[in-house]
């Protein structure tokens, strides 16, 4: 792996020259692109690894989003607070709602998380004494720890990045685990995973709690960054999203799903003028990969290159 | 005030019935969901819509080429698409919703505004125990009655709709009996699109028609479905005329903001407690 | 060891088992045996735990295990293979077996990812157990494999040592010599035998006569759900009930 260690750290290296040089408008892609990208992994554990699609990790994401523009817009926390408070907001509701179903084939299992999604994007529009309805929640003060305020766009990129490099860690830690092998062993043949003595059940739900907690972080930035956050930010479309992103990328692979957020995420960043052409290509898109590219973009590459 | 409401319901749950009946007759064949369902309906409305408008059709000839045109359609996209999305579950419902999102936004870039619909059933109104209620909603009984009946006595008496059965039921089995399975699933997919297209030419003078639509009548056909059971085709029909009725009393006693949530709560709910739907049967794994 | 009474399965009014009791004593390899469709694998599957019994009871080492989950049997020490094979596709050949051998290791998912000595160790014995397990077999070389990718024999194999790995008191093989050559049949045999010596008790499914005469001190024979014979192996050949039965299916090798 020595040559992916080096991938690796050069990557982090450019990534912090582009922050230096680039210009606020590729800096506001890029920043959106490693928010997303910690969701986009928190998904794939369910997609990937424990072979499970999910529709809701959109809504899960207003949760942590949410979360911390409540926690400190009408508490007053400090984000080193809110954070931990999003991460497992969003994955116990996640675990909660996801956990009946998962016991489930993976048909129901898809089918209870688009009732998920729908269910929490309703609460949030409609549940106003909470989370303010169609105004949303604004004025969310610049994102400031221990003094110090990532209020430039420079600044909260340094901070989306460090988010985006420990969420790849933290997963690939999660993936060598035994939990991991337990998982994939789930992906391949419950049963047998059964018989061969896995906890199948406890395995799915840490799954679940895991999308759910990556989700709650990456909201978290979401909610920072942005400095208001809106129920229609949450739908359906940023789960089918996210979807294309993890699935895409390689459906187990970490580098693929970052690289699936880059390339997606920028490309539909620069074609956002041309409006609904954009989620037409989409849309293409994810048909065209799942036809014709099941397994993701980077399953097509030899398997030396790959985990 | 009932009266009202249950006719609208009555009416809603036709469409959900219909579209819902396009999700059960692929699950029984294929054991996959075809997530673009409600754009397919959706896009029927729009064919409806530039029928009506462009050439003038009326109710019955329009309703008739659309179901014909939406058959071929079908067809069309399970020999060029869907065919190629069998590999698994998860490749063929996230395949379904990338095309169903290709639908959706093809048709807002066209159709960017809602639009009203041709009143194709006339303008007339009817009176019936206090509830006042269109024309339409008359023709939407009828219809998807005669849909309903059509596919039984389809499935049930011809030899077409015999071989769909067996394809349904054990594809590997049909085919050592002579069934060409590939042109039945293509029927399927076809029959599936046309009834929900039909769908959408329906309830198309109701209201403003927009590419918005197709999402969550979708959703709600799919929750009906699961309601009374995706591989029933009663069940589905049940499921689509009770979740209509529900939602229009949920409107009305509860509040309109929270009556979509019926329809999620209900899909979450059956899930939990019976996957297999009211009238579904559960169909046993060969370990 | 293990008592399966009077047990009955319906599927959708179809019977599957129709009252079979039959029982494996320690140290033994009884032998099941049976027309394609006698029940021989539903048997299997309702001792694991994958189907309830509508009625009747089964006992291992005394204590009832009727419905319990496939886990908590596999808890107590009751492994098996399956006649179609379920390995771990993706996974290579030393994690389909690290599978099973990290089963009851120290460390769990928070204690992997602190580096925690303990889970580190636990890992360590659930590796030496897998290689032994496997070597056992016969498939060390094979470790880093693709499961997928290996040979039909050795697949099956794998199944075996995936079992192992377990450390049951009691193996159930589902017809692990179904397929191979007739040299592979043989070396199956000898494989169970020595799985035999080291203490575990054996209930086989087989359908090739000669694995089974070999091995097996006693002899079920299951015919459309029902048993319809039980002994030594020279009693059941000559048995004119288990010679109709398979009348017209001569099994080939």
């Amino acid at each position: 792996m020595r040559a992916g260690s080096v991938l690796g750290i050069g990557s982090v290296i450019a990534l912090c020259t582009l922050g230096l040089l680039a210009s606020d408008y590729l800096l506001q892609i890029a920043t959106l692109v490693l928010i997303e990208s910690i969701a986009v992994i928190g998904l794939g554990f369910l997609t990937g690894f424990a072979g499970r699609i999910s529709l809701a990790q959109g809504a899960l994401y207003g949760v942590g989003a949410y979360s911390a523009a409540l926690l400190v817009t009408r508490l007053g926390l400090p984000p080193l607070l809110g954070l931990p408070i999003a991460i497992l907001a969003a994955s116990i509701v996640g675990t909660a709602l996801g956990a009946p179903a998962i016991r489930l084939s993976g048909l129901y299992f898809v089918m209870s998380t688009i009732g998920m999604q729908q269910i929490l994007w309703l609460l949030l529009m409609h549940w106003s004494g909470l989370t303010g309805g169609p105004q949303g929640v604004r004025d969310i003060p610049a994102l400031s720890i221990a003094g110090f305020a990532f209020d430039t766009p420079a600044r909260f990129y340094i901070a989306a990045l460090i988010g985006a490099v420990t969420s790849y860690l933290l997963a690939r830690l999660v993936v060598a685990s035994r939990f991991g092998l337990f998982l994939r062993a789930v992906a391949d043949d419950e049963l047998a995973s059964a018989t061969t003595g896995v906890a199948v059940l406890r395995a799915k739900a840490t799954a679940l709690a895991l999308s759910g907690g990556w989700a709650g972080a990456a909201g978290f930035l979401h909610a920072y960054y942005l400095r208001y956050v809106h129920p229609d930010m949450f739908t359906l479309d940023l789960s089918v999203v996210f979807l294309t992103m993890a699935m895409f990328g390689g459906y187990r692979s970490l580098e693929g799903m970052l690289l699936a957020s880059a390339i997606l995420g920028g490309a539909s960043e620069y074609l956002r003028p041309f409006g609904q052409f954009r989620l037409v290509a989409y849309g293409g898109l994810l048909v065209l990969s799942m036809m014709f590219f099941p397994r993701g973009l980077l399953a097509v590459l030899p398997v030396r290159w790959r985990r | 005030m009932l009266a009202q409401l249950l006719v609208g319901g009555l009416g809603t749950g036709c469409i959900y019935a219909l579209v819902g009946l396009g999700f059960t007759l692929v699950y029984r064949t294929l054991r996959m969901v075809n997530f673009a369902q409600g754009q397919v309906f959706m896009a029927g409305t729009f064919l409806g819509l530039f029928g009506a408008r462009q050439f003038g059709l009326s109710a019955l000839p329009l309703l008739l080429l659309v179901a014909a045109i939406s058959f071929a359609i079908g067809m069309l996209l399970e020999r060029m698409v869907f065919r190629r999305l069998y590999a698994s579950h998860e490749v063929f419902v996230v395949g379904a919703i990338g095309l169903g999102v290709m639908i959706e936004n093809g048709f807002r870039i066209v159709y960017p505004e809602p639009l009203p619909f041709p009143k194709i059933f006339g303008a007339g109104v009817y009176h019936l125990h206090g509830a006042v209620f269109q024309k339409t909603y008359l023709w939407i009984l009828i219809v998807t009655l005669a849909l309903v009946v059509t596919l039984h006595v389809l499935f049930a008496y011809t030899r077409t709709g015999r071989a769909l059965r067996a394809v349904a039921s054990d594809g590997e089995i049909a085919a050592t009996m002579g069934v060409n399975v590939q042109r039945a699933i293509g029927a399927t997919f076809g029959l599936s699109f046309a009834v929900a297209a039909v769908a959408g030419v329906l309830i198309g003078p109701l209201y403003f028609v927009s590419p918005d639509l197709g999402d969550m009548v979708g959703l709600k056909a799919f929750s009906a479905a699961v309601l009374g059971g995706i591989n029933s085709v009663v069940g589905t029909i049940l499921g689509g005329l009770a979740l209509g009725l529900m939602e229009a009393l949920a409107a009305f006693y509860i509040s309109t903001d929270y009556k979509d949530l019926l329809a999620f709560s209900i899909l979450m709910l059956m899930l939990l407690v019976r996957p297999q739907g009211l009238l579904g049967r559960v169909v046993p794994v060969k370990v | 060891m293990l008592d399966v009474d009077c047990v009955r399965l319906s599927f959708r009014g179809v019977r599957a088992l129709s009252g079979v009791s039959l029982a494996v004593s320690e140290g033994e390899v009884l032998g099941i045996i049976g027309p394609n469709g006698s029940g021989k694998s539903t048997l299997f599957n309702v001792v694991t735990g994958i189907y309830a019994p509508d009625d009747g009871a089964v006992r291992f080492r005394g204590q009832a295990i009727t419905g319990l989950d496939p886990r908590a049997i596999v808890g107590r020490g009751i492994a098996r293979t399956y006649q179609n094979k379920r390995l771990f596709t993706s996974l290579s050949v030393l994690e389909n077996v690290l599978v099973p051998a990290l089963r009851r290791e120290k460390g769990g998912l928070l204690s992997d990812m602190l580096g925690l000595p303990r889970a580190r160790e636990g890992w360590r014995a659930a590796y030496v157990r897998a290689v032994e397990c496997l070597d056992f077999v016969g498939l060390g070389p094979m470790a880093g494999a693709g499961a997928g990718s290996l040979a039909y024999g050795q697949q099956n194999r794998l199944e075996v040592a995936r079992a192992l790995a377990l450390e049951p008191a009691l193996l159930l093989l589902d017809e692990p010599a179904a397929g191979l050559t007739q040299d592979e049949r043989m070396e199956m045999r000898t494989l169970i035998e020595r799985i035999q010596a080291r203490g575990v008790s054996i209930a086989l499914v087989e359908h090739d006569m000669r694995v089974v005469m070999g091995l097996c001190s006693r002899i079920v024979v299951l015919d459309h759900g029902e048993v319809i014979a039980v002994g030594a192996p020279a009693e059941i050949a000559r048995d004119p009930a288990v010679i109709a039965a398979y009348l017209g299916a001569p099994e080939d090798g």
